[in-house]
């Protein structure tokens, strides 16, 4: 295949991962969102791998298809066993209305392309592009933190905004080195374990994962 | 008899006593009769002139501004991570413009 | 040649200090119709109290053992920076004139440390009173030292003495010899002398610096006696190096070396004898009374500092 055709599947890939950043934030089940979270890392993987092929950059292969196998897999695996054991109510959970969230989440795009739009990256891949999209990408993530009540709709933002910050490494710099790299992804499958068990703990010992009980501690 | 605290800054309590301004008071009671008291009671006192004109006012401010401060602190860790992402947002765009 | 010369000053210092309470003490049993002591007599004192046992109380600490080394080795530090018959001192550099005052504040910190130690009220007596005229005391001596430096431009004892000795002999410079009034009257408050304490009383009521020293006996009290002569000797020779400078060595030749110090040994005892009669005619004051000298002190001193910083002479 020749570059062109590349480049092309590429900003297709980046669309529909700005696409289902946006059904992320507008999910209004907890399921759907991690289903739409699932969709998000595939269309990462896809740009790693085409990333891959089109600069000939070999070692990349590796984290895309670590990307595929834990973010589009294990862990929405683990969230959804994790929401069947705690059977907590599935309707999402937000401080602000939908519409709302996908004005602010809009916002966040054209903050995202008026800082950063005009910047020129030395050997970017294939295009300038991605940066503005990575930055959205992150600011959709901490919008998601900053309005969502329950502990795994924060979760969920978190996981979000990593997964930009990984298309920002991958296409500025091709991808940091592989140590790193699985570093990284190991963090983030530890990470998940982890709250999956600490969300029982807390539950056990407070019978809630509610956070609005931690407005208790202040001067 | 041992020289007492007091009793050691009696002279520099005299010498300077514009600015400690002491204040002494004696009372004596007695059965009416001049010659035989029953009790006396005395008390001395210092004006703590440095508390009250530098110290005291000072930290009347402090503590007033950090009182009108403290409603930053609500316990919500959204309204935290809103600062920390209100203030991102408000820098890229900032950076941006000064470019 | 520097350091021999510098370390040489020091033992002069410690050889004639008691020489210059003879001379006072000498003045004043003329002017009495006594004969008077010799010069071997207050030497033979210092001896004869070397000699002798010490008797210290149970109830005493640390620090009324450790009292006299920590005034003496106090005073030789501050002695270090001042500069005799030759033109530099051991230890001198710039700055240094707080350091001399903070030496001699570090000494009589002790000494009125030790004058609680042993728990009599003559001791709380001595040392209250010490303490309230040495906070009306020292202010005054650091803002003439202010002074002089400012004149001088440099902040060192040494520097200060370098600098008068350049200028022309006898101009009389206004708020120069302010400073000098108020150094005097700090010299009369720190070597205990009649306006302020009388060196030879008996009665305690009437003690500052000998109350606080009444427990002592011995090796300890003939160190503290020794420290408080020399205290005198070095602002005596302060008073003389920084005001009348002229006839100071700078070069090591052996005859100007000899010249400077007979110079500065009849300087020294020319002021000896302005002290001396000062105590034969004055009566000494009440304890009260004395922050009002002081207080001229203090005045004298602010004047020579400001008028220096805004009209300069």
């Amino acid at each position: 295949m020749n570059q062109e055709l590349i480049s092309s599947l590429i900003h297709l890939m980046g669309m529909l991962f700005l696409v289902s950043s946006f059904a992320m934030i507008a999910s209004p089940q907890l399921l759907s969102c991690i289903r739409f979270y699932a969709m998000h890392s595939f269309f990462l993987a896809a740009i790693t791998a085409l990333v891959a092929y089109g600069s000939h950059v070999e070692h990349l292969y590796v984290p895309a298809i670590l990307t595929l196998i834990l973010k589009t897999w294990v862990i929405p695996q683990i969230f959804f066993r994790l929401i069947g054991r705690l059977s907590i109510r599935r309707e999402n959970d937000s401080y602000i209305n939908i519409p709302f969230s996908l004005v602010l989440a809009t916002f966040m795009v054209f903050a995202a392309y008026y800082a950063t739009g005009d910047l020129k990256v030395l050997n970017p891949a294939f295009s300038n592009e991605f940066v503005p999209l990575a930055i959205a990408t992150i600011l959709i993530g901490m919008l998601m933190m900053v309005t969502r009540k329950k502990a795994i709709s924060q979760v969920l933002g978190l996981l979000l905004l990593e997964n930009g910050l990984f298309l920002m490494a991958v296409t500025m710099t091709f991808g940091m080195p592989l140590l790193v790299e699985l570093g990284i992804f190991f963090d983030v499958l530890v990470g998940a374990i982890m709250m999956g068990i600490f969300v029982f703990k807390i539950r056990d010992a407070f019978d809630g994962i509610d956070t609005d009980d931690l407005t208790g501690l202040k001067g | 008899m041992q020289y007492t605290a007091t009793g050691y800054s009696k002279p520099l309590r005299r010498i300077f006593s514009f600015l400690y301004q002491p204040a002494r008071r004696v009372e004596v009671e007695d059965d009416g009769l001049e010659v035989l008291r029953t009790a006396k009671r005395f008390e001395s006192k210092v004006h703590p002139f440095f508390e009250e004109t530098f110290y005291k006012p000072l930290s009347r401010l402090i503590l007033s501004v950090s009182q009108k401060v403290k409603a930053i602190q609500t316990g919500h860790i959204q309204l935290y991570l809103s600062y920390i992402f209100v203030t991102l947002v408000l820098l890229l765009i900032f950076l941006r413009i000064s470019r | 040649m520097n350091l021999i010369l510098s370390i040489a000053q020091i033992v002069l210092v410690l050889i004639l200090a008691p020489s210059v309470s003879w001379w006072i003490k000498k003045i004043k049993a003329l002017s009495q119709n006594r004969i008077g002591p010799t010069i071997l007599q207050v030497y033979a004192d210092l001896g004869k109290l070397f000699q002798k046992g010490m008797v210290i109380s149970d109830q005493a600490s640390w620090i009324f053992r450790a009292m006299p080394y920590i005034l003496f080795s106090s005073a030789l530090m501050a002695a270090s920076l001042v500069p005799l018959f030759f033109k530099s001192s051991l230890l001198g550099f710039s700055g240094d004139l707080i350091l001399f005052v903070y030496f001699l504040a570090l000494g009589r910190f002790f000494l009125t440390l030790a004058a609680l130690d042993t728990g009599t009220t003559f001791g709380g007596m001595g040392s209250s009173r010490e303490m309230a005229l040495s906070s009306l005391a020292e202010p005054a001596l650091l803002l003439s030292f202010f002074a002089l430096a400012y004149r001088a431009g440099t902040l060192s004892i040494e520097g200060i003495v370098l600098h008068f000795s350049l200028e022309a002999p006898f101009p009389i410079l206004f708020f120069t010899s302010m400073a000098f009034g108020s150094m005097l009257i700090v010299t009369f408050v720190e070597s205990g002398r009649i306006p302020v304490d009388n060196p030879a009383t008996h009665l305690e009521l009437t003690m500052i610096h000998e109350a606080m020293i009444l427990e002592y006996s011995g090796r300890c009290l003939a160190l503290i006696e020794w420290a408080h002569q020399i205290k005198q000797f070095l602002f005596l020779s302060l008073l003389v190096n920084i005001f009348s400078p002229w006839g100071l060595a700078d070069s090591t030749m052996g005859i100007h070396l000899l010249f400077s110090f007979l110079f500065f040994l009849s300087k020294i005892f020319g002021l000896a004898f302005v002290i001396g009669w000062v105590e034969i005619h004055t009566a000494k004051l009440r304890l009260f009374r004395v922050p009002d000298l002081l207080a001229i002190a203090f005045v004298f001193a602010v004047i020579s500092l400001l008028g220096q910083l805004m009209i300069g002479r």
